[in-house]
């Protein structure tokens, strides 16, 4: 995972599959990047790289929008394949996508 | 033919092994090797086995959980089993998706939202899929 600010925004890039194994990990690089995130207004995390998501890895989605959205910022997902993006629609998730 | 047959350990690194496994099998057929198939696929083998480490096992690697994956054209069929004490299919982990961002229980209902029929006797819970 590592993240890029473009103006006010942080795009966070997840470089494995949003799955069980991975999600320890990627809680604790992210609540890393949220300690100084005053000057965003925007987090937008980037689907690109993920093919493979469980119910753990969606937990782990829903878990970073309540943070960011209790915090005033705007969250978005993007770059999810067709299949993730289906997903999340199942889910009733789908105002999370960009 | 059989796609898999195994009893694997309760944890998730062997979940995430053993659906990685199952994928390869799946796409050296061609009936079996559509994009979406396969990313269902792996979802809900994760969803049912995660849910057994987590769940049915609690977190314990000496108890196993049976993965059977078999393909009957036009039927995708997954058999899976823990070792807990069953499942109960009227709690919270069978609601309705009548709730966007709740962080967990959506389970079963999902699955079959994405075309599966499921049967659940005791702790095995089998699925078909149509794939035709």
């Amino acid at each position: 995972m590592y993240n890029k600010i473009e103006d006010d925004r942080m795009i966070v890039f997840l470089e494995d599959d949003l799955i069980a194994p991975n999600v320890k990990g990627f809680n604790q690089t992210v609540s890393d990047y949220l300690v100084d995130i005053e000057a965003l207004d925007e987090i937008v995390l980037d689907l690109s790289s993920v093919e493979n998501i469980d119910s753990i890895g969606v937990t782990f989605v829903i878990g970073l929008y309540k943070s960011v959205t209790k915090d005033g910022l705007g969250f978005a997902i993007s770059n999810a394949s067709d299949n993730v993006r289906q997903l999340f629609k199942l889910m009733k998730l789908e105002d999370l996508l960009e | 033919m059989i796609i898999y047959n195994e009893k694997i350990r309760s944890s998730f690194k062997d979940v995430d092994v053993t659906v990685r496994h199952i994928l390869v099998v799946m796409k050296e057929h061609q009936a079996l090797s559509d994009d979406t198939l396969l990313f269902k696929v792996s979802f809900v083998l994760r969803e049912l086995m995660n849910n057994s480490v987590e769940h049915g096992n609690c977190f314990d690697v000496n108890k196993h959980i049976k993965c059977h994956v078999a393909y009957d054209a036009p039927n995708l069929c997954i058999e899976i089993s823990d070792e807990g004490k069953g499942f109960v299919r009227n709690d919270g982990y069978y609601k309705a998706l009548d709730n966007d961002k709740r962080e967990r229980r959506r389970g079963l209902k999902l699955i079959e939202e994405l075309d599966f029929d499921i049967e659940i006797e005791q702790s095995t819970i089998r699925l078909n899929i149509d794939v035709s």
